[in-house]
């Protein structure tokens, strides 16, 4: 891929990074991490298309990014790469760290944990801004804020009550 | 309220859409548009919305564990 440049999906790295974290931004305040008007204004800037912050990201997602830069380590990548990013939450590299209950996922529940997973979910149903999705065979309901052109027989990626994005 | 405890339901107002959530004597209002749910049911709340039913016996574990650490 050196010297390649691929410019197909007009998607920034850092609202790439922050749809994804964006179910725990809610997590963070309830966790008294973050204020709730910290959580809103990350909410504006990814669903209005402004201008992410990378430092403040950096900041307020602090074991993210400890894993984010093992994984461009190991791909010899910049951490703020895309392909980075997408390795981590695409790619199985965070339902892993999930899955061998690193840090404070030590003290979440079963339940708990698989919301905290990235699952690769069909839509099978769409009303206002609800999808109902389909994935290893159970049917949930989930916000289509994400992705609000989301339609019945789509595949989308689900974080916690969110539907994250469309994927092939 | 916190996602990472788990709530109990103590009531339901199915008109208006939402359940009455109690997490160790404290009360908050959340919408049953995601997922139904009854009266005695644990469960998880995101932004104001009840997303997930959690088993009761994994939850009062959960809950056992948060307030362990409270106290730390």
């Amino acid at each position: 891929m050196a010297g390649e440049r691929k410019e197909i999906s007009s998607e920034t790295p850092e609202r790439y990074f922050l749809k994804y974290a964006y179910p725990c931004s809610f997590v963070l305040v309830d966790l008294g991490k973050i204020t709730d008007e910290k959580r809103k204004e990350l909410e504006k800037q990814l669903l209005n298309n402004e201008p992410i912050d990378r430092t403040e990201l950096e900041n307020i997602f602090k074991a993210a990014f400890k894993r984010l830069k093992e994984i461009a380590k190991e791909m010899k990548k910049d951490y703020w790469d895309l392909e980075v990013i997408k390795e981590y939450f695409f790619g199985e590299k965070h339902n892993d760290f999930i899955d061998k209950q690193e840090g404070m996922y030590s003290e979440f529940s079963p339940t708990i944990r698989e919301l905290c997973k990235v699952h690769k979910a069909e839509v099978t149903e769409k009303r206002e801004n609800i999808l109902t999705v389909k994935y290893a065979g159970i049917a949930r309901n989930v916000f289509a804020t994400l992705v609000p052109d989301a339609k019945v027989g789509d595949k989308v990626t689900v974080h916690w009550a969110f539907a994250i994005e469309k994927v092939a | 309220m916190c996602l990472a405890i788990p709530g109990k339901v103590v009531s339901i107002d199915k008109e208006k859409g939402f359940a009455t959530v109690n997490y160790s004597g404290e009360q908050r209002k959340a919408s049953t548009q995601l997922v139904e749910v009854k009266p005695g049911d644990y469960v998880i709340v995101q932004a104001q919305f009840i997303i997930q039913k959690i088993p009761k016996k994994e939850a009062l574990e959960a809950i056992k564990v948060w307030q362990e650490n409270e106290k730390k």
